[in-house]
């Protein structure tokens, strides 16, 4: 499972910087894991805005992945474009058992970590920018939640919803314009 | 706020796991990610779901299989309980009297409650009248024992000869045997007697008479039902006058139900008993020689034909199974679509 180095097209290159490897065989599962084990929790977490359900759900992910490892072929796409996929069949099949959409509500706080010391602008900025999270719907919140606490690619991001990675790509730029709008509104 | 400064400002506040879940998943991941049932996921094994599918699946196509290829053969009854193998001729007469001016109550009885009279629900049923032709060579000095297998397949197959015609003498010889065979047992006859001699020529027909046996159905329940009237109308009659004209009246539809009943019985052999005519004639190759060719020939002939029927199983089962398959995958592929589309749903 050799990892491919991510690149975005409408975004800033800055971000797409090599993932920090261990010292395990570059193709096991744990190897994988080690990669990719907080950025699927950070999706599922975004995603379900709920800490308890993002735990089970990222456990949930891991053990159907570990199961089909075997499976798992090269030619359709990277070890983590197949790892969040699964991911994403786990977080949607939890929101459809909740049948609810996520929303601005007691369970933000939980998700996100408490940081008493931070600057007071910052903290602000944080506040305005997850303000305006909440006001976009649930399809343009997942795909800055695979590019941003994923950190995936634009091909991957493609590969795990299903779409063309032009396609993707302008969807993501779109969203985060849009973002950048309603940011800036609540400024 | 540019660009960039929202793009870090999503990465910095992305959710991150716990110490304490971290330090749970590397455990589990020591462990190789035991199974586990959470409140909210229980965990059916998919495996054991499948695998019940696919034997499922297995099974049905297995019964369909065996349904087509053993597919033809009638209840194990056969002929009816009320047609036993009838002499060659007419068949015999109903339970009344021809002489009695006023038939017997349980003449009326035995005649409605026949065994095998029970004519309605056998002719919805299609009623096919089978016949098949054969004719088979023989050499000249077996002819005689070619003749008395025919007789004996009959008899194997619980049938009879109808009519027999064998020769033999300088001038040639053959045969000529007019069969009837029980219906269920056409193909296994036909079988056993191709392997009396070589086969010259083969055919078989069929021919669906269900018109006339429903209609001659419908005409003798319309004349029961007439005598059953009749009868009623003798029980009320007033004047001896009136009983003689109704009793006249019964003895016309008594016949007419007697002439019906034999139509019936006779439309019903027609299609239980299969109509099988055999000729034979000199010829063939001499079965009993003890020449090493001929029974290497015919070795290699039963080979051909057990590769032939395997090959005729096998195309057989795989018409079943190919359309099953077809259907199972069209089956998957619907429901993995249905799925993909709910999931998406659920981000509204």
């Amino acid at each position: 499972m050799d990892r491919a180095v991510a690149r975005s097209t409408h975004v800033s290159d800055a971000l797409a910087e090599p993932i920090p490897t261990i010292e395990v065989p570059a193709d096991s599962f744990e190897a994988l894991y080690r990669r990719a084990f907080p950025r699927v929790y950070g999706y599922v977490a975004s995603l379900l805005r709920d800490r308890t359900a993002a735990e089970d759900v990222t456990a949930l992910a891991f053990e159907r992945a570990y199961r089909r490892r075997r499976g798992y072929r090269p030619g359709r796409g990277t070890p983590e474009a197949w790892l969040f996929g699964i991911a994403r069949n786990a977080a949607l099949d939890e929101l459809r058992r909740r049948r609810r959409r996520a929303s601005l509500d007691a369970d933000v706080a939980d998700v996100w970590s408490q940081t008493p010391d931070e600057h007071t602008e910052l903290a602000l900025r944080r506040e305005t920018v997850r303000a305006a999270l909440a006001r976009l719907d649930a399809r343009e919140r997942e795909l800055l939640a695979l590019k941003y606490a994923g950190g995936l690619s634009n091909a991957e991001i493609a590969r795990v919803v299903g779409v063309s990675e032009s396609n993707a790509g302008t969807k993501l730029h779109r969203t985060l314009e849009k973002l950048r709008r309603e940011c800036h509104d609540d400024a | 706020m540019t660009t960039r400064e929202l793009e870090l400002l999503l990465r910095e506040d992305a959710p991150q796991p716990s110490d304490e879940f971290r330090a749970r998943m590397d455990q589990r991941l020591a462990e190789g990610f035991p199974r586990r049932r959470t409140r909210r996921l229980p965990a059916l094994p998919r495996v054991p779901r499948l695998a019940l599918a696919g034997a499922a699946s297995a099974l049905l196509a297995l019964s369909v299989t065996v349904a087509l290829l053993t597919g033809g053969e009638e209840s194990a009854d056969g002929p009816s309980d009320g047609a036993a193998a009838p002499a060659a001729g007419e068949s015999g007469d109903s339970a009344a009297s021809t002489g009695a001016t006023e038939p017997a109550p349980d003449d009326l009885q035995s005649l409605q409650a026949t065994p095998g009279s029970d004519i309605a629900p056998r002719e919805r049923e299609r009623q096919i009248e089978r016949s098949a032709q054969l004719t088979l060579a023989a050499p000249p000095d077996q002819l005689g024992h070619a003749a008395e297998e025919v007789v004996a397949v009959a008899d194997r197959h619980r049938g009879f000869v109808l009519r027999s015609n064998v020769s033999t003498g300088e001038d040639g010889g053959g045969g000529e045997f007019g069969l009837r065979i029980p219906q269920d047992r056409l193909r296994p006859a036909l079988r056993d007697l191709s392997a009396i001699g070589e086969v010259r020529a083969r055919s078989e027909q069929g021919q669906d008479i269900t018109p006339a046996v429903s209609r001659t159905a419908e005409r003798l329940d319309e004349t029961r039902a007439d005598r059953r009237g009749l009868l009623r109308r003798l029980e009320q009659a007033q004047t001896d006058a009136e009983a003689r004209a109704i009793r006249r009246r019964l003895r016309l539809v008594s016949a007419e139900i007697r002439g019906l009943t034999r139509e019936l019985r006779g439309l019903r052999e027609r299609v239980d008993y299969a109509a099988v005519t055999v000729t034979l004639e000199e010829g063939g190759e001499d079965a009993g020689s003890d020449d090493g060719g001929a029974g290497t020939g015919a070795a290699f002939d039963d080979a051909l034909g057990s590769l032939e029927g395997a090959l005729e199983l096998g195309i057989r089962a795989l018409g079943v199974l190919l359309p099953l398959a077809l259907l199972g995958s069209a089956g998957w592929l619907a429901s993995r679509l249905v799925l993909r589309r709910r999931r998406d749903a659920a981000l509204g």
